[in-house]
Parts: structure tokens; sequence; C-alpha cells
């Protein structure tokens, strides 16, 4: 029997009928692969979806309540630092949760990307110099 | 004397992030003034105001997605090379306002941050509350400025 996917696959198409936006599928699983491999045990769960639809398009142990609770909370970030004159959002911001986890939320273009880590299980080492900057530059690569 | 225990988290701030600190306020939680602050050039008004509301709204979020609530901090990146932190320790809410142009995040995570949490974990809310009113307390403060204002005066 074929062993059961761990993806989630979204019912968003790879290109939108108007064209504005399209993505590669398959960068953004090899994504999820590399998060496995970089943060071992203390990868949880991502979620990967388009900030107009709030949807996520590629999950492990997705989290759909999440994607559009989070998806407000990066919306409410942008408006209301550029309001406050602070400069605007950047490419990601971080949670620390009660129970020593992190989500982490990525911001590139028209997606976003949610991680959750469990801080007792890698190091924000791991998470800072080695994760963040390849899972932004796959993002970038994916959404071009 | 508890306020000179926030002067002395200020200070050794100032110490790990050098010119990497542009600006930071402490306060209590549920409160909208600054017990310390320090403000550099070009630091944005407002921060209290402006943290309160989105610690708020960060916590219902994690609420209604059935996460555990907020722990010790939270972290934006900002456009401009900038960070903000936003640390919750008991009753304390401290934010900064990093330059990651002049500082590294090696220092900020593993050095400030933890030396921040465990600073504010054992200073008292309820006697900094208390000597507020002391005139050489807020006359400290108003010395305590990074080229730009302070305006803690009563």
């Amino acid at each position: 029997m074929r062993p059961r996917s761990p993806y989630r696959l979204g019912v968003h198409n790879l290109k939108r009928k108007d064209d504005s936006m399209s993505i590669k599928i398959e960068k953004l699983k090899q994504i999820i692969e590399e998060l496995k491999e970089d943060l071992g045990n203390g990868f949880v769960s991502t979620d990967i979806w388009a900030t107009a639809d709030a949807q996520s398009l590629v999950g492990y142990n997705s989290q759909p309540k999440a994607v559009a609770l989070f998806n407000e909370v990066t919306r409410m970030l942008d408006k209301t630092l550029k309001n406050a004159e602070f400069p605007g959002l950047g490419d990601y911001y971080l949670v620390h949760l009660d129970n020593n986890h992190l989500v982490v939320i990525l911001s590139i273009g028209a997606y976003q990307q949610s991680i959750l880590v469990d801080l007792s299980k890698t190091t924000m080492g791991i998470l800072m110099s080695v994760v963040l900057p390849k899972v932004l530059s796959g993002l970038e690569e994916a959404t071009k | 004397m508890e306020s000179e225990s926030l002067y002395k988290i200020i200070d050794s701030l100032v110490q790990d992030l050098g010119d990497g600190l542009v600006a930071t306020d402490i306060w209590i939680d549920g409160e909208r003034e600054s017990l310390v602050e320090l403000r550099g050039r070009g630091s944005p008004p407002g921060a209290i105001d402006l943290f309160n509301d989105v610690t708020k709204n960060v916590d219902k979020a994690l609420k209604g997605a059935d996460f555990p609530g907020l722990g010790h901090y939270y972290i934006i990146n900002l456009s401009g090379n900038h960070l903000v932190v936003v640390l919750l320790a008991g009753s304390f809410r401290q934010y900064l306002l990093v330059d990651l142009s002049k500082t590294t995040m090696g220092i900020l995570i593993s050095v400030a941050l933890p030396n921040l949490i465990s600073a504010l974990a054992n200073a008292k809310a309820k006697e900094v509350k208390q000597s507020r009113g002391t005139s050489g307390f807020w006359k400290l403060l108003s010395s305590w400025s990074m080229g730009g204002h302070t305006d803690n005066s009563e």
C-alpha cells in the first residue's frame, strides 16, 4: 500500500486565473523537506499560504485555523507599525509561546509561511542562522 | 531600591547592544506610562500604546488557534534592517528597537535577551510603581537619553 503523503495540497492553482501570482509547489515541498532535516525533532508544523486567500497551499501537520489567524496578525502588524511611524514589517516575526515553542511567520511578496518549532529540541542558533535564511531564499525562489 | 534595578537593566542593555540599541521602554502591564525609557534619534513615539495593542492581538490570535499563550517575548523584523523585541516578564513589559547593522542577532538572542528576561523577572513591579513619585528617580531617568529626548518629567 502506498504510504500517505505528509503534504496537504490545497485547492489553489499553480497559476492563478489573472496570472498575477504563481508559485512552484515542488519548491515548497523541498522547503519542508529541508526544515525536517535542519530542525529534526524540533520541527512541529508548517503551512505556506497566499495572503489573499489565507488557505494553506502546502503544509506539514497543517493548522488551518492558525493560518487564518496569523494572516490577520500579519495584516494588523503591518498596518499598525506604519500608522505609528515605525518602519514597515520586514520578512518575518517570531512569537515565543508558554510551552517553549516558537511560531515563526515569514512574509515574502504575496505569500506567507508559518513554522512551529519546539525550542527544547533545537536551538535559536540553528533557527536564526540556518533555517530562516534558507527558507526566505527558498520562498523567494518559489514565488519568482 | 527597585528603580535602581531598572536603571541597571538599561545600563547593561547599552553595554550588550551598544549603538545597536535605538530605543527602549519599560512599563507595567496594562499601563500607558514608561517607567524607564531611552530614545535614540529617529525612534518613533507612542511605542507603549502600540505594543500593548499588538500584544493583545497576538495573544488573542494564539488562543483562537488553540496555541499556548504568549511566552517571554516576540520579535518583529522591520524593513531597514531593524528589529522590535517585546518582552513579557511578570508584570513588566519592555520594548526594544534594535538596529541590526550595529549589532548581531547572536548578541541579541544569546546575550541581551536572556539577561533582560532574568533581570526583569527579578525586579518587583509593585515597589517600582510605588517609587515613581520620588523625584530622585525621575531625575535619574531624565538624564538618561541617547541624543534624543526623555519626557518623564511629572
